[in-house]
């Protein structure tokens, strides 16, 4: 999972997320269209294959049709780029991200309430 | 093959005369049917060059067969029938073969080993050229991500009736927009930063191309080319249709154009040719422009441009109906047919003169001389200057690589062969003779520096091979280059198994973690191997009582089993541990570290280029550790790890942590750790002190602690539990401080589940200060019975000098 993925190129995997990780052509078609988006068939068609090539998607052929599969879960992906945020900017360490996201004022008083709480869970079972 | 030969010429003759009518005509064709005519006319000139068909009786084939008198002795035949056919009458005359009949034989034999060489290498030259170019591309393209554009391409894709989705790259250094592959084709372009209509129109003429298939026709006027090497008149041909190509590709898309978007096509070919570099290849793609010469052709035609009228077309036709008859007319060679009609005297074809341009290939850059490169890679060996001979190296002719290598490998010079093998092609015969060599050699260091050079289908065939002759090691090397990491323990796994069976016979033995020769515990085991991946192996436990070394033969059996008097370690930790080190970091590690931007070369580690001074690896656990130092280094290194073994981060040391080790490892001696395995440790030049303490309580009630004394823990201390419980639930053995339980002030390890630690430690670094210590052992939740074992703390003490 090193290559990097376009901005279209997650917009479809977040397509197939949604679908459960796994969507027809048609489907994801459909929901393209639903976002507003009028991307040409052959571009998503070019789209998906790269994503094949990349290792994040999976093709099969459902009778004539193609399937799509994530081979990467979108909480693996996630993670994959928050540590890749972290190596690149925060020399691996946590703790230089959760300050700016503190001192820069990017994290919400509840969601600061919510990761308080999660921590004290969190530190009982050490 | 002599018949071939006479077919080839024949076509070849054939042809000429076609080609040099098309040329004659060209001009006339163009001017009144439009560019695109001549372009298909050719195809019909290719395959009278390929293919022999004709009638029977033609004005070529009797030329070819003039000579041949219906009697056996063909020998006596095969002279001279190139210029004027020989008269014959129709009365078979005895003819007794003549020296010179003999000769012209002979002639003909090399001839045609001639021309079948020349063809093949030419073919061959165009194929690997072609690859060359294809993976070059493929390898430094980037995906064209913007939605618009390729939504552009889509559409275009659309209009001019192409289904098929075509991808769209770019690559900085080609020199213009081109088409890449057959079946999945995609345009590359030299950068993206242009508008829709320029896109639009390069997409439309890479489409084009796609559509009619081009890449097909080329590749097919190159081998005719191949067939023909020796005719110049196809090579002017050749160059023809790629020019005709561009032109009719043009004319095709200006018909889908009004005329104000066919003044846009012609100012979009030109931009094109304002960007990118120089890097192209006609073979394997179809361009945009070809040169600058017809480039001011084809704009010129656009503006000339006027539409295919029905009386136009018409003429066309008739035309290509009259060239294919003529083809046919001209006819072949066909051999063993026919009698010997009236022969009729065919002038023979004037050759013209011109200067045919060679079909646009890239020219690899010439090596300089092969003289001086020579001497420069052998200056660079012997002065040690590694870049120098890597950079000298690709220079070198054929023999002179072999010869290099050759010598790196008598030397046993692992860095320079290395160096020098990694320019090698992959499977080429060279890697495939030193590859053999090695295997021959037992030398699995040298044989895994090849394996990079070898693909896939080479590695499994000596795979099998090492299977067959059941070289452990070999495989290994082999499964590790082909990245089969579950066979690879498999096979480790097995290879334990028979080592320790080894072992066995010879004395030793091992439980748990610890070896003993004849019942006395050993404290330093050593084995050494000569040429083997991994050179040796070392075990060692601070409470051994003796030394022993292991020493094997070159087929890994073993040879001898001695105890080793104290000064002997040294042998294997003086200069010699340099060449030994080189060969213990393993593979895995040193590709692990390229992603880091680390490179190892003997000694010197290096860090985005940086030489470390202090080269600091530690594992997860903080169980072992690789320290490497090296004065004359810039920076200091650090890497960190998970858990799982896996780099977390490589990072600079501050002063203050470089300082503190270089105050705790200074040694005047300046030894080095070799990488240590399985938690065993190495402890390097120093005296140690061991205490053991021993556990036995018959109960603890659930949470109690058992306190068993005070204790100093520094770093550099080591710490070994081996504690067991006959019953309860877990049990947690480790060091608090007095009052005090919580985690980070203590180290400790629980048994969870089971009843036993058994586990060893360095203290270094660790997330609580070195210090006094109470040592405890903790029941779980339930009681604990039967509780037995040790702790061993094993202090270092410093060297004294």
């Amino acid at each position: 999972m090193n290559a990097q993925v376009s901005d279209s190129e997650l917009e479809l995997m977040k397509i197939v997320w949604s679908q459960g990780g796994t969507a027809r052509y048609a489907q994801i078609m459909e929901e393209l269209s639903q976002t507003g988006r009028t991307w040409q068939k052959n571009t998503v068609i070019t789209l998906l294959s790269r994503l094949v090539e990349k290792g994040m998607l999976r093709t099969s052929k459902i009778g004539r049709r193609n399937e799509y599969s994530a081979l990467v879960s979108e909480e693996d992906y996630q993670t994959a780029q928050t540590q890749n945020l972290l190596n690149k900017l925060y020399e691996g360490s946590a703790k230089g991200l959760v300050s700016t996201l503190i001192q820069r004022d990017l994290l919400s008083a509840e969601d600061y309430e919510e990761l308080r709480r999660f921590w004290e869970k969190g530190g009982e079972t050490r | 093959m002599r018949e071939l030969l006479k077919t080839v010429l024949s076509l070849s003759l054939s042809g000429s005369v076609l080609i040099l009518l098309l040329l004659a005509l060209g001009p006339l064709i163009q001017t009144r049917l439009g560019k695109g005519w001549r372009y298909y006319l050719w195809l019909v000139v290719v395959a009278r060059l390929l293919l022999p068909f004709g009638p029977a009786e033609s004005p070529v084939g009797n030329l070819f067969r003039g000579g041949e008198n219906p009697i056996p002795e063909t020998a006596a035949t095969q002279e001279d029938h190139w210029t004027v056919p020989p008269r014959t009458d129709s009365l078979p005359e005895p003819v007794s073969p003549s020296a010179q009949a003999i000769k012209g034989e002979k002639i003909l034999s090399y001839l045609w080993v001639v021309w079948l060489g020349g063809a093949a290498a030419l073919f061959l030259r165009k194929i690997t050229v072609y690859q060359d170019f294809a993976r070059y591309i493929k390898a430094g393209k980037e995906d064209v991500t913007d939605v618009a554009q390729l939504d552009l391409l889509a559409k275009t894709g659309e209009e001019l009736g192409v289904g098929r989705p075509v991808e769209l790259w770019t690559h900085s250094l080609i020199s213009s927009p081109l088409l890449l592959g057959l079946f999945h084709p995609a345009i590359v372009l030299p950068t993206a930063d242009l508008s829709p209509a320029d896109l639009r129109y390069t997409a439309a003429h890479e489409l084009i191309h796609y559509k009619r298939k081009d890449l097909l026709y080329k590749w097919v006027v190159q081998a005719a080319l191949c067939v023909h090497w020796f005719n110049p008149l196809v090579w002017l041909m050749a160059w023809e249709t790629i020019r005709d190509c561009e032109l009719s590709c043009d004319e095709a898309v200006m018909k889908r154009l009004t005329p104000e978007e066919r003044q846009g096509y012609g100012d979009a070919l030109l931009r094109a040719m304002g960007t990118g570099g120089n890097y192209q290849s006609s073979l394997a793609s179809v361009t945009l422009a070809e040169s600058g010469q017809r480039l001011k052709e084809r704009l010129g035609a656009i503006l000339s441009f006027r539409g295919t009228t029905r009386g136009m077309a018409a003429a066309a036709a008739c035309l290509a109906a009259v060239l294919v008859l003529g083809a046919c007319a001209a006819g072949a060679y066909r051999p063993g047919s026919g009698e010997p009609g009236d022969p009729h005297p065919v002038a023979a074809t004037p050759v013209p003169e011109s200067q045919p341009k060679p079909v646009n290939e890239t020219e690899p850059a010439s090596p300089a001389g092969e003289e001086p490169s020579a001497n420069e890679a052998e200056r660079c060996y012997r002065e040690e200057d590694l870049p120098g001979f890597a950079a000298a190296f690709p220079l070198l002719g054929e023999t002179e690589k072999e010869k290099a290598l050759a010598r790196c490998y008598d030397d046993r010079n692992m860095a320079y062969f290395s160096a020098a093998a990694n320019q090698l092609k992959q499977d080429s015969p060279l890697v495939k003779q030193l590859a053999e060599r090695s295997y021959q050699d037992g030398r699995t260091n040298f044989f895994a520096a090849l394996t990079w050079q070898m693909g896939e289908d080479t590695l499994e065939s000596w795979l099998e091979r090492a299977k067959e002759d059941s070289s452990v090691s070999f495989q290994m090397t082999i499964l590790g280059a082909l990245g089969r990491e579950e066979e690879m323990e498999a096979l480790r796994a097995q290879l334990e198994q028979e080592r320790l069976e080894e072992l066995r016979a010879w004395g030793i033995t091992k439980e748990g973690r610890h070896y003993s020769y004849k019942g006395k515990l050993i404290r330093v085991l050593v084995e050494v191997q000569p040429d083997r991946f991994q050179t040796t192996t070392l075990e060692t436990n601070p409470q051994g009582e003796v030394d022993i070394q292991v020493l094997r033969n070159r087929d890994g059996t073993i040879r001898e089993v001695s105890e080793m008097p104290r000064g002997q370690l040294d042998q294997y930790f003086g200069e010699d541990k340099a060449e030994k080190y080189k060969e213990s970091v393993s593979r895995e590690r040193l590709e692990e570290y390229k992603k880091w931007d680390i490179t190892v070369e003997g000694k010197e580690y290096r860090w985005n280029g940086r030489l470390a001074r202090i080269f600091l690896d530690l594992e997860g656990n903080n169980s072992f550790y690789t320290l490497e130092k090296n004065p004359q280094g810039e920076v200091d290194i650090k890497v960190t790890r998970r858990g799982d073994g896996s780099i977390l981060t490589v990072t600079e040391m501050s002063e203050a942590e470089a300082a503190e080790l270089l105050e705790d490892w200074a040694d005047p001696d300046d030894e080095e750790e070799p990488e240590v395995k399985n938690n065993s440790l190495e402890i390097p030049g120093a005296d140690w002190q061991t205490q053991v303490v021993p556990v036995e309580l018959e109960t603890l009630g659930p949470g109690e602690y058992a306190w068993l004394g005070n204790f100093t823990l520094q770093e550099g201390d080591w710490v070994s539990y081996q504690v067991a419980a006959k019953t309860g639930d877990w049990l947690t053995v480790g060091f608090a401080k007095e009052g005090e339980t919580a985690p980070e002030v203590t180290f400790y390890t629980v048994s969870d589940p089971g009843l036993q630690v058994d586990s060893g430690f360095l203290i270094w670094q660790s997330p609580a200060p070195p210090g006094e210590y109470l040592l405890f052992v903790q029941a779980g939740e339930q009681p604990l019975g039967g509780v037995t074992g040790k702790v061993v703390i094993v202090n270092v003490l410093e060297t004294e000098n």
